[in-house]
């Protein structure tokens, strides 16, 4: 361990090239983190991060806990801004444009993203409320709108056979793993380019995360997606890139086959061997 | 082990504390309703009535008119015979025969005697004396014993008739001035009328031609010998004013049946406003004066109360000189009290035969009776006889009044005052305060919780929490009396700019809040925290300013230059200067704090992850208030409204230092209230013990105390049902 210089990080060009096997046009970077570095009041939690996701690509972030990975994630729709005493250097483009710009609103970055939270929280409305918020926020009124959107996005989230019924029904008398998936409707409901997902699965049992596991897969053909995760098995599942931190550090940034099979750095091998964390 | 055993002592302990406190909170609050219930109920005690003595009476005195003295032991009877008696109310002795000398021994042919004691004694020859009798007792101090004695003072002899015919009935009394006012008829078409002084001597009216043709039955002078009221045959009461003197024709009442009958007896009630009239068929009415019309000058006699009928001919009516209480006789011996305000029927005696004459006692605890060959005398239990359900919570036609009304005037300068008792006044105003306090408080305490919850910096919260929460510490007294005695002036002096400020505040506020809007991101951002809230204030003092400085400029533009003679004028609202304008802010101030602090509460409580789900998903901070924060936070705030309505609801020193608490029952806004807490306040220290007053002030106790109940129990309801529509995982 002692061999490992903290300061050295993989490139991320690694990941330039088309991560499959498949040829095809050179995919699009959607989220290009460059040399970002963030503060909790005078405390450093990030140190000069340099991530690329692809367009519809998912990109699992792993590490031990602490290591900064949801900060990281807050860090791409700017939820940190409603935590008091940050700071951010450094820059994060999306679809190139810089996303810390003063003149960028930050309810239209917000509006690019979904977001799905480690604890599902599901807003105490119906069903039916609790998908169409996002669309509501955006002043759509138009009844017949609403419904094709909420069936949708229930669909693709793999929950309307279970809900079609009930959609006036109370969101919060749903299993928590369709609460889960519902957070997931509710949140590409509006369409979004990027989903973002922290931890989806750390509440639910096997079989609700496979079904959002095979969800991922799905929404992988629409969007790109960001997921946190402490699943090894489900990282290698899920991603297609794979970016490893610690102690708010990037140790290493490569496509997922390759980086559970031979990581370049120790440290990522004893983590995903499960020496450590 | 040990740690087992002593975590379970400390549970059962806990338990028990915990049940125990909240068992002795229950019982508390039913122990002080229970309480005011007790001191309420007498007031719906039956009044009753017990024969107490009967005594023979010597068939030859033929008693006239009778009455008692205050101890109930001694009557004094005016006998056919010419003899005032004194008698032994258990005996039926006389003790005392007095013969008075004016009378020049001639028997009486009628008689009729007031309320304080003075006979009308109608003459054989057409001649009326009055005669003023009265009790005096005295305590022997040697023996401990009461001596009673009675003294017939003869006072002015007026020839009423000039021929000499003897009076059939009669009617008369002297006033304070000194002048004597009589009545009298001779035979059914005849009536005439006289007033005497020292110095004019006597004037007779003969009123014969304004009956109209209408036979004299009965007449009846009211106590300031002001108004004369004839019976007639044809079932009418016709009135004459004494008021310039010589007597005028002031109307007639017809009672309102359509079978007309004789008038049979007449009477007015203490103060003289109400007389009493019955008729051969045993109907009772009360006939008030009243102006038909708000404007009319003239007052016309009207049947303004209804009593129950009696199964025959009304023979005599007896007057209380405590209250509105009255006693009708019939020719079967039916006893019927009544209470004239709220025509409630008292109690009801039988005693057998045609009722000569009756007369209720000073104290009106009991009354008698002059039946065929005997008196019987009555004991009469009545203490609240002013109270009924109608009473209490309808519309009453007072004396005095021209349309009932609810009204709530318990104590008065005279001992004739009628106490109006209504509470729907005091309902009306305890509502109307809280509903305007209300106005003023919730939205400005909500806007705060929202703000401070919401939008505010944590240093801002951090310092306004204390100081609104410092707010509800102060005591009401001081606010009370801050209003009452500073604001009140100062709003009387600027009330245009007063209520400039309701549309001015918010829109400085809400174009303060525009232009910050197109002050630059980046901008803002380097202001230091705080700064719109400093914003906020500055354009708040700057449009009070404004508003100072344009108040008077309105005033004079639209309102003439004084808007309190305009509102007179041109909407006919009286400007008090204690108003509920002021009752608003000052009421406001105390409600504030209480709905800020637990609206607050309830919107921080909002769990952090909602919010963020909400920002998430591109919703403005705004938009996550309105759509989610808020109504997550419904229940709390609905609750934090409705302690404020319980505050306001029962709120006393503000009210009553604030609002001139009169009891009306207007909508104005520049007028005051009195609500329930206030009138407690008010009148409990002057109520005496165990009277009606006091006891209606505890059955408004009741009131207020239910009010808050239903109100908080339906609050509840809905808490619990937002709290279970909106809970949150
Ligand atoms: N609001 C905050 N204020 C101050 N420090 C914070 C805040 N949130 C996180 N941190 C710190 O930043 C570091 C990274 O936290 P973060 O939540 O990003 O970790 P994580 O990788 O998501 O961990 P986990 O896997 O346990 O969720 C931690 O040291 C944490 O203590
Ligand atoms: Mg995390």
């Amino acid at each position: 361990m002692a061999a490992i210089t903290l300061g050295s990080i993989a490139r991320p060009e690694t990941a330039s090239s088309p991560a499959s096997g498949v040829p095809g046009p050179p995919l699009k970077d959607v989220i290009e983190i460059r040399g970002l570095s963030l503060f909790y009041g005078a405390k450093q939690a990030l140190f000069d991060i340099d991530v690329v996701c692809k367009e519809k690509r998912v990109m699992a972030f792993i590490g031990p806990s602490g290591c900064g990975k949801s900060t990281l994630l807050r860090c791409l729709n700017r939820m940190n801004d409603l935590i008091d005493g940050v700071r951010i250097q450094g820059s994060i483009k999306v679809a190139g444009q810089e996303l810390n710009s003063p003149d960028v609103d930050v309810v239209d970055v917000r509006k690019r993203f979904g977001m799905v939270f480690q604890k599902s929280n599901p807003f105490p409305k119906s069903v039916f409320e609790n998908v169409v918020y996002g669309l509501r926020i955006q002043g759509i009124k138009d009844k017949r709108r609403l419904h094709e959107a909420a069936e949708r996005s229930l669909r693709l989230a793999a929950l309307w056979d279970e809900v079609k019924d009930r959609l006036n029904d109370s969101a919060l008398g749903l299993s928590g793993g369709q609460m889960q998936r519902l957070c997931i409707a509710r949140a590409i409901a509006v369409e979004p380019e990027i989903l973002l997902m922290d931890e989806p699965c750390s509440a639910l049992d096997p079989i609700a995360t496979s079904k959002i596991e095979e969800l991922i897969f799905a929404l992988k053909e629409k969007f790109t997606i960001v997921i946190v995760t402490h699943n090894m098995q489900q990282a290698a599942r899920v991603s297609d890139e794979t970016a490893f931190f610690m102690l708010g550090k990037l140790i290493e940034v490569d496509r997922t086959d390759r980086m559970f099979t031979k990581p370049k750095e120790k440290l990522t091998e004893d983590y995903i061997t499960g020496r450590f964390g | 082990m040990s740690t087992r055993t002593s975590v379970r002592i400390a549970d059962r302990l806990a338990r028990w504390v915990i049940t125990g406190g909240g068992l002795l909170m229950v019982g508390a609050l039913v122990l002080m309703f229970v309480l005011i219930l007790l001191e309420a109920i007498p007031l719906w005690s039956q009044p009753r009535t017990k024969l107490e003595a009967e005594t023979k009476l010597e068939e030859a005195w033929r008693v006239l008119a009778a009455g008692e003295n205050e101890y109930r032991e001694l009557a004094d009877l005016a006998c056919a015979d010419g003899v005032v008696r004194v008698i032994d109310l258990r005996t039926g002795q006389a003790i005392q025969e007095l013969r008075p000398d004016e009378a020049e021994g001639l028997a009486f042919a009628s008689a009729t005697r007031t309320l304080t004691g003075e006979y009308a004694l109608g003459l054989p020859n057409g001649s009326v004396l009055l005669a003023d009798g009265r009790f005096t007792s005295t305590f022997d101090p040697s023996t401990s014993a009461r001596v009673t004695t009675y003294r017939l003072s003869a006072g002015a002899k007026i020839a009423l008739d000039a021929a000499g015919r003897p009076l059939t009935s009669v009617a008369g009394r002297t006033r304070e001035s000194g002048l004597a006012v009589v009545a009298g008829s001779p035979e059914p078409g005849v009536l005439l009328a006289a007033t005497y002084s020292e110095d004019d001597g006597a004037q007779i009216y003969d009123l014969s031609e304004k009956l109209a043709g209408e036979k004299v039955a009965v007449i009846a002078l009211d106590d300031r010998a002001e108004l004369l009221a004839a019976g007639t045959a044809s079932g009418k009461v016709l009135f004459f004013s004494f008021l310039n003197r010589t007597p005028e024709a002031v109307g007639e009442a017809t009672l309102p049946v359509s079978d007309p009958a004789p008038i049979t007896a007449a009477r007015y009630l203490l103060g003289g406003q109400t007389l009493v009239a019955g008729d051969a068929k045993g109907r009772l009415v009360g006939i008030q004066r009243i102006r038909r019309t708000p404007d009319a000058e003239e007052r016309v006699p009207t049947v303004v109360q209804r009593f129950e009928p009696q199964g025959a001919a009304i023979t005599a009516l007896a007057a209380s000189s405590r209250g509105k209480t009255f006693l009708s006789a019939d020719a079967e011996g039916d006893l019927v009290t009544h209470f004239a305000t709220n025509e409630r029927t008292l109690t009801k005696a039988r005693a057998a035969g045609s009722t000569a004459a009756v007369a209720i006692s000073p104290k009106a605890d009991g009354y008698l009776a002059i039946l065929p060959g005997r008196l019987a005398s009555y004991e009469l239990t009545a203490h609240h006889p002013e109270t009924s359900l109608h009473a209490l919570f309808g519309k009453v036609h007072y004396e005095g009044y021209d349309k009932p009304e609810y009204n709530w005037q318990s104590t008065g300068g005279t001992d004739d005052f009628e106490s109006k008792l209504s509470l729907v006044p005091l309902v009306f105003g305890t509502l109307k305060g809280t509903l305007y306090a209300m106005l003023f408080a919730v939205p400005v305490a909500l806007a705060a919780a929202l703000y401070t919850s919401m939008f505010a910096h944590r240093k801002v919260k951090a310092l306004v929490k204390p100081v609104v929460e410092l707010m509800a510490a102060l005591p009401s007294v001081v606010i009370g009396f801050v209003a009452g005695l500073f604001l009140s002036p100062l709003i009387e002096k600027a009330t245009v700019a007063t209520l400039l400020l309701f549309p001015a505040v918010p829109v400085f506020v809400l174009i303060a809040v525009a232009l910050f809007g197109l002050v630059k991101d980046e901008t803002r951002k380097r202001l230091p925290e705080g700064t719109e809230l400093m914003l906020i204030l500055s354009v708040t003092a700057l449009a009070v300013v404004s508003c100072a400085f344009v108040g008077p400029l309105v005033e004079t533009v639209f309102f003439g230059g004084d808007f309190k003679a305009w509102l007179l004028t041109s909407t006919g609202l009286k400007y008090d200067t204690r108003n509920s304008l002021v009752i608003s802010f000052a009421m406001g101030f105390a409600v504030i704090p209480i709905i800020f602090t637990i609206s607050e509460d309830a919107l921080s409580s909002v769990p952090e992850h909602l919010k963020a789900a909400s920002l998430a998903l591109g919703a403005s901070r705004w938009q996550t208030a309105i759509k989610v924060i808020l109504p997550t936070a419904s229940a709390g705030i609905f609750s934090a409204v409705m302690v404020g309505f319980g505050r306001a609801v029962g709120e006393t020193m503000i009210v009553l230092m604030a609002t001139g608490n009169t009891p009306i029952m207007e909508w104005s806004l520049f007028n005051g209230m009195r609500t329930l807490a206030a009138n407690i306040a008010v009148e409990i220290p002057e109520a005496p013990h165990g009277g009606t007053l006091y006891r209606v002030l505890f059955l408004g106790a009741l009131l207020l105390f239910l009010l808050t109940f239903l109100v908080n129990t339906a609050a509840e309801v809905m808490r619990q049902r937002l709290r279970k529509k909106y809970s949150v995982i």
